[in-house]
Parts: structure tokens; sequence; C-alpha cells
């Protein structure tokens, strides 16, 4: 007797295969809103102290507590969302503008320039990148600019790296070279026939290397390198808190920890999802060593 | 290809101790000195001349061990750094052998029983374990097993403070006190570095888990592991040393890579344990504006990592005798 079976309806299998992705992208989205309509969200002010609610339990007036000098720790962990919002994007960004055309000018030329050029992201890449942050983090001094540097220096070989990879690998395949042969120019070239092939893998990296992003500049907040106070971000909201942790106010150190967490986490599942989506071979194999 | 990098990394740590926007030479002589003495030490320390000369100079100190004074202990950074070396490899060592001994099961069970719920929950481990800050895992742990349970002794450093330091003969502690019949130090050592060394391990058990699974998974496609079982051997035997062995190459590799992740963390993991080693000095030389230790570190660690993915490549040599250099 034959058996046939059934293959699953298509939307259950999409949904099984793309769970993670759209797990992910929620997380993203709701950081995203909460960055945006922060002030709309809270009735307190982010920066302003008020010495009678100093050190509060989670309440209903406060749901996660308040800090040391009695501001509200929720809205502070929704202000800081902006500033982690922005630090990835603006840093992931940069080191796109950046890294992408060194990447393709290396790989298109292959001159000395571009050879050069390639070498000195090696160099960039020979340091361990928590500690050429925290180096150019330390070297520049606290503040925004210099943790937005720090971030994007250490973020560029990566970009670099993928783009050469990928301007190598297409340059001499016929499509291109039928192009250049029809009289398009390097720019049409690149535009219209490098950049579109090596979106994908650019894609991917460029959503793991947004969680990175976050990672570190908390990191370099905790450290000291981060926004001077009272600006409220993550990472020194993590390091206010954790000299209250003995002393029993939990609270202060577990909840801005917790958001930097999800957001990280939800970067890395859609960074693995598209990464699924663009090549179903790699499924979830070697994605976590590179946001690392 | 190796020299080119790390002179490379010379020139890039030089430049940016050239970033700081302070003057270093006021940072010497004080804030109270005249013009005059700034610029007779500016003289002195070799702030006229050249960028190139100054850069030559500085790596002629360097290859002679001179990297300079740390402004906070008056010492030269690498006497500094030598000192606080032995309890950076102490954790570092023992986050390995946590990562490896976690990782490697739950790799390897999560390679054989794909989509089961080990592999789900292999998986949701290491995303976590990736997404998750350093220093807020660390200041997790301290709540939970000693603020709440009292099972360790308060994040104070590597040893309690009723315990002197045993004579050094390896420098490591825990070695040392073991080395040395002294098991109360050793007892009271150990329960100092289980926390700190688990903080740290969580990135590298999250990298190593899913490297192994998904080289176990690649090589447990191939015709030889099928034969080999058709053949009659056990299936440990050939998961052990048919796949196990094939499989290790990747995971290798990715683990020198996690070395260098090892550095960066510690500095996040021994400034929230206030562990005596490179990183929390790293740490308070960043708060007091001293930045030579932060350059020699830096540069040290590029050093370091790089000599380190050296081995990682000789290591695959001898796992897998296809890999020849030569």
């Amino acid at each position: 007797m034959v058996r046939l079976t059934l293959p699953p309806p298509r939307r259950q299998k999409f949904w099984s295969r793309y769970r993670m992705l759209a797990v992910g992208l929620g997380i993203v989205g709701f950081w995203v809103l909460v960055a945006l309509f922060a002030p709309l969200l809270s009735p307190y002010a982010p920066n302003v102290p008020d010495m009678s609610a100093r050190l509060a339990m989670p309440s209903l007036q406060h749901l996660l507590g308040t800090d040391e000098y009695g501001r509200d720790l929720l809205t502070r962990i929704f202000f800081g969302a902006r500033l982690s919002v922005f630090i990835a994007v603006a840093s992931t960004l940069a080191a796109i503008a950046v890294g992408v055309p060194i990447g393709i000018y290396a790989g298109y030329r292959a001159g000395l320039a571009g050879e050069a050029l390639m070498r000195v992201m090696d160099v960039f890449l020979a340091f361990p990148s928590l500690v050429l942050a925290l180096a150019i983090g330390a070297a520049i001094g606290p503040g925004l600019t210099g943790e937005l540097l720090a971030i994007t220096l250490v973020s560029v070989p990566t970009f670099a790296r993928q783009a050469y990879a990928g301007t190598v690998a297409t340059k001499h395949l016929p499509f291109v070279e039928s192009a250049r042969a029809t009289g398009a120019g390097v720019g049409r070239l690149i535009g219209r026939h490098l950049l579109p092939n090596m979106f994908g893998p650019l894609l991917v990296i460029s959503t793991l290397n947004l969680g990175f992003a976050v990672l570190t500049g908390a990191s370099l907040s905790f450290i000291g390198l981060g926004v001077p106070l009272p600006t409220a971000e993550w990472g020194s909201m993590v390091s206010d808190g954790s000299q209250y942790l003995v002393s029993g106010q939990w609270w202060m150190s577990l909840f801005p920890g917790l958001a930097i967490m999800t957001i990280v986490f939800a970067f890395n599942l859609v960074g693995d999802g598209l990464r699924d989506l663009a090549d179903p071979r790699m499924r979830r194999s070697r994605s976590l060593s590179d946001a690392v | 290809m190796m020299v080119p990098v790390i002179l490379g990394v010379f020139v890039v740590a030089f430049l940016l101790a050239r970033v700081i926007p302070a003057n270093p030479a006021l940072m010497v002589v004080g804030l109270q000195s005249t013009a005059a003495e700034v610029h007779a030490e500016e003289l002195a320390l070799g702030l006229n001349l050249p960028l190139w000369l100054q850069m030559w100079h500085f790596l002629l100190a360097a290859l002679h061990g001179n990297f300079g004074l740390s402004i906070v202990t008056g010492q030269p950074v690498l006497t500094d750094l030598a000192q606080r070396f032995p309890a950076t490899v102490e954790l570092t060592v023992a986050s390995v052998v946590i990562a490896v001994a976690v990782a490697l099961p739950l790799g390897i069970l999560s390679a054989l029983y794909k989509d089961s719920w080990i592999d789900w929950l292999a998986h949701v481990i290491s995303l976590t374990g990736v997404s998750m800050p350093l220093f807020w895992l660390g200041l997790l742990l301290i709540m939970v097993f000693y603020s709440a349970l009292h099972l360790v002794p308060a994040p104070l450093g590597d040893l309690g403070v009723l315990y002197a330091q045993p004579p050094p003969i390896t420098h490591i502690l825990v070695l040392d006190a073991l080395l040395e019949g002294r098991w109360a130090v050793f007892w009271s050592s150990l329960r100092h570095l289980i926390l700190p060394a688990l903080a740290l391990s969580t990135g590298t058990i999250s990298v190593l888990m899913r490297m192994l699974r998904a080289s176990m998974l690649d090589v447990l496609r191939h015709d030889y592991i099928r034969t080999a079982r058709a053949k009659g051997a056990s299936a440990w035997h050939v998961y052990m040393v048919h796949t196990l062995r094939n499989a290790l190459v990747p995971v290798v590799t990715i683990f020198g890579l996690q070395l260098g992740y090892l550095l960066g963390g510690a500095v996040l993991v021994e400034t929230v344990f206030n562990w005596p080693g490179v990183g929390s000095y790293v740490t308070s030389a960043i708060l007091a504006s001293d930045y030579a230790p932060v350059e020699v570190f830096a540069l040290l660690s590029a050093v370091l990592y790089s000599v380190i993915n050296l081995c990682v490549d000789v290591v695959n040599a001898a796992i897998d005798p296809r890999i020849t250099y030569f």
C-alpha cells in the first residue's frame, strides 16, 4: 500500500521557518517605538531628581522602582533606549559608509592602494574588538563622540572585508564583464551590479553589528566612557546600580541590563533569521561568532 | 604576514596615544608648573620632534620593554602589567575550562539530536549568552549567589582578607595554594574564582557550542561516517573519533578568535569583581585619565592575539594532517 503524506500547509511552514526572525523583528520594533515615543510613555522626567522617592522598590507609582536620586527607572530606561538605538544605528551606518567603499575600492581596483587599505583593516582586526573600542574611547575621552567613533572604527573592518570579498567574487562574473563590455561606467557597474549582489550578506552583518554596537556602547558606558551624567544610558545605569546591589536595591542594575539584553538578543535573532533567508545552507551555523 | 600587522599595531597604538587632548608633558610636571617647565619637559619627552621620529623612538623603546610610566602607580607600565597578568591568566583559563566543559557536551548533543528539545535549549542558551552584557551577568551572579544565597564570598578580589598570599611558585593563586598544600587558601581562592570565571565563560560557551554543532552536522553528512557505521563501529566510536576529531578544526579556529574576546571581557568582569588582574588595572587607568596602561594593554593584547592565532594554525595542522602550511 502506498501511503501519501501531504506537505504541511505553506503558511505554517513559513511561520516555523521564520519564527525567530519575526520574534526578533517584534522586539526590535518595540524598542524603536519606545525610543521614538519615550516622552509620551511616562509621566516622569528622566533627569529630574525627586529625593522623596529615593531608592523606591518597584511599585504601582514606579513600576521598576527608582534610583538613588529618586528618578523613575522605567522612564530612564525608555530614554536610554533612544540613546542605545541612536548609537547602534549611527555607528553602523557610519561603519557601512566608510567600510563598504574601502572594500569595493580595494576589491575592484586591486592595486597597491587597495592592498594597503586592506592591510590597514587587518591591523584593526588584530586588536580584540572590545579592547580597541576601550582604547579609542579612552583616547578621545568620555562622551557621545568618543563612543560613536570607537564603535564605528571597530566595526569598519568587518564591512570592508565583506565588501572586498563580495567584489572580488563577482567582478569577473560574466554578467559584470558583459555590462562592462557594453560600456557601463565604474559607477554603474558598482551601483547596479556589484552592490545588489552583496546586499544580502551586508544586511546580515549590519543587523548583527547593531547588536554588537549596543553591547559595546553599554560596555564603554559601564566603564565610564559613555555619555556624561545625568543622561540616561543603559550601561551607566547598570554601573550606578551596582553600588546598591549588595544593600538590596537589586532593581537598579537588573532592569537596564535586561533592556540591553533583550535588544541585543533581538538584533541577533533578526541577523540569524536574515542569514537563513539569504542562504538556507547556512541555517543556524556560523553566525554568532561575528557578533561578539 | 604577522610582522607587518604587528608593526601596524604599534603604529595604531602610538597614534591613539597622540590623539589624547591632554598634553603629556603637563601631566608629568603637574598643573602648577610654569610654561618654561612644561616646555622643558616637552623637549625631554621628545614631543617637539617630527611625528615619524617620535614613532620610531616609541618603537625602539617598546622593543627594549620600555613602555613608559603609569601616572597612578608611578611604576613602569610593564611592571604593573606583569604583576597583574597571572590573575588574569587564572581567570581566563578557569573560564575556558568551564566553557569547554559545558560547550563540548552540549554542542555534540545538539548536533546528534538536531531539532530536538536539547537542540533548542542549546540554541537559546547560546543566543542568550552572546546577547548578555558580561558586566551585567557578573552583577546578576553576585546578586544571586552572594547577596541572596550567601554561597560565595564578597566580590572583592581573588582571596579572602584573612588569608595571606602563598609564596609564589607559578604566580597563579589557585595553583600555588594547591601545590603548597594550603587547603584553606585554595578553597577560599577557588570560591572567589568561580563567579567571575562563570561570567566570563558565557560568550565562549555560546560560540564554541554553535560552532561545534554546525561543524559536527557538516561532518556527519559525509559518506565515511555511514561507512564506519556500516562496518560495525560503535556509535560512540564513530561520533567521538570519526566525527568529533574532524569537526574540531573550525572549532579550534573560532576558539583562538574567542581568546581575544576574553581579553576584552576580562576588563569588564574584573572591574565588576574587583579582580586584581590586568583588566581592572586598565579600568582604573581609564578612570584616572592615565593613558599609557591602556595603550600598552591594547598593544600587547593585539600581539598576544596574533600569536594565539598563529598557534591555532599549528594546532589545526596537528588535528588534521591534511592541513599543511609549507
